[in-house]
């Protein structure tokens, strides 16, 4: 679903993204991990378009990324943490993302109610809690039923029931044969919903293949392990 | 088209809920209010509310634009990764801020002045254009806070390059054109003044309001010349041009840096 080929980024002379030949598949959950400063968000950021790479080509589909801003209709993104007008309400965030892309109708009823936010709705966002506001985004990013689902360090800040309820639809969402690409620093969450994993080391791509492949090629019996192998060169 | 005025309706409503808009039209009804009952003459409530606008409205609009823009700069990450360009985006954010801030100042500027006998003849006349003035400078300003805000990723730096941006252009330009008078005074430089003054968007507001209210002899020995140009259709019709200038190209260099820029 998305081909990333001979991507290079640099900031200055420092070099953020080196040579990355990366795909991720359709139905399939993707979790990218990698230590802090490994070039997991400057990834995510040029997947989406908010950073551009000096060399290299980014497919997703049939369309090569050239600046223009449709391709993003497919992708639904949950960053880490967001910053809505802090004046507007959460119903007028909906309508205001519904608005924008063009949408009719409730798509986020359901998930307003799953997320148990219909007490929320008519709240200013000045007024939510930050566990809310991580409700909040993750019912936009789910709202139009995207192909593509980007989610960055998606369960900071909710609570075990909304994790749950949010893990069961990266799941379902799966199993509709959508593209998940997800990051996170939480081994529990990449155990139970990863398929495929890409580790990132020094804006280089130190492992890409399934999840049981990386025990396989560190020679390491747990995640952890195997990613400090994968780090350091040598086995830990 | 569309969705940049969509964006602007949502942004212009947190901005009308903001304290900051509440305090910014109180704080002109104040300034109105006390004008109309301590002045009680037309051209001194002119005067003075001339003197509010020139130096509080290019501060405020800076400031505030500046500071809404940095504190806005996750909202605007995420709205740039909807499939809406980047040009819509910046456009509607700058008008769903603009609009507010020009809300607050003639608003406020009015509504005392609505209960006097200012709103008719001359006065009214010279009230339009220093309505006018007070919406050019605050476009100005605001687009200069947007570009400085875009330019500079530091807010603190954006910042302070701003409120200095606001006492180069309010102050120290004038002892700019002083230290000019005086070092050519020997000279014919009356229009090389006009030019300078052309240059400054607050001095360029200062005076043709005061040429309008034909107290220009107050301006110095370069006041009658002013007075011919800027009271002429020429002079209105180049300072408008320059005015309209001064706000476009910041926000034209705004756009086109925002564009290609890294959004971090």
């Amino acid at each position: 679903m998305i081909r990333i080929t001979d991507l290079n980024k640099s900031i200055g002379r420092l070099s953020i993204l080196s040579g990355m030949n990366i795909h991720f598949r359709k139905g399939r959950v993707t979790f990218i991990i990698g230590p802090n400063g490994s070039g997991k968000s400057t990834l995510i950021k040029i997947i989406l378009g908010l950073m551009k790479p000096d060399t290299g080509e980014i497919m997703v589909g049939d369309a090569i990324l050239n600046g223009d801003s449709e391709y993003r209709q497919k992708i639904g993104y949950m960053p880490q943490r967001i910053q809505f007008p802090e004046n507007l309400t959460v119903r007028e965030i909906f309508e205001l993302i519904k608005k924008l892309r063009n949408s009719d109708g409730e798509p986020e009823k359901n998930l307003i109610s799953d997320f148990s936010l219909d007490k929320e709705v008519s709240k200013r966002l000045s007024y939510l809690s930050g566990g809310t506001r991580q409700k909040v985004n993750a019912v936009i990013s789910m709202m139009f039923n995207p192909e593509i689902l980007i989610l960055d360090e998606p369960a900071t800040g909710l609570d075990p029931v909304n994790s749950r309820i949010f893990k069961n639809k990266i799941l379902a969402a799966k199993n509709e044969g959508k593209t998940v690409i997800i990051t996170s620093h939480l081994f529990n969450d990449i155990e139970e919903l990863a398929d495929d994993l890409v580790a990132l080391i020094e804006g280089k791509v130190a492992y890409q293949g399934s999840y049981e492949g990386i025990f396989t090629v560190s020679g390491s019996g747990d995640l952890e392990t195997a990613l400090a192998t994968l780090m350091t060169g040598v086995p830990v | 088209m569309k969705a940049m005025l969509k964006l602007s309706e949502y942004q212009l409503r947190d901005v009308i809920r903001s304290k900051w808009f509440t305090f910014y039209t109180l704080f002109f009804v104040l300034v109105s209010y006390g004008s109309v009952t301590f002045s009680g003459n037309a051209s001194k409530v002119i005067v003075i509310l001339l003197n509010v606008y020139i130096m509080f409205i290019p501060l405020a609009s800076i400031v505030f634009s500046n500071i809404y823009f940095y504190h806005n700069r996750g909202n605007i990450v995420f709205l740039s990764t909807q499939p809406i360009h980047r040009d819509t985006i910046f456009s509607g954010i700058f008008i769903g801020t603009l609009i507010p801030t020009l809300l607050g100042a003639n608003l406020g500027t009015l509504l005392p002045l609505l209960f006097s006998d200012l709103l008719a003849g001359d006065s009214l006349w010279n009230l339009m254009l220093l309505l006018l003035l007070g919406t050019a400078l605050s476009t100005i300003f605001i687009s200069l806070g947007f570009m400085l805000a875009v330019l500079f990723k530091d807010r603190l730096k954006g910042l302070v390059i701003s409120v200095f941006l606001w006492l180069f252009m309010s102050a120290l330009y004038d002892l700019f054109i002083l230290m000019f008078i005086r070092y050519f005074q020997d000279y014919p430089i009356e229009n090389g003044v006009l030019v300078l003054t052309l240059v400054n968007p607050i001095d360029l507001a200062r005076i043709s309001m005061l040429s309008r209210l034909d107290i220009s002899a107050l301006m110095g020995y370069t006041g009658v010349i002013f007075n011919e140009f800027f009271s002429g259709s020429f002079g209105l019709y180049l300072t408008l041009i320059c005015l309209l200038l001064w706000a476009f190209i910041p926000f034209l260099i705004s756009i086109f840096i925002f564009r290609k820029q890294d959004l971090t």
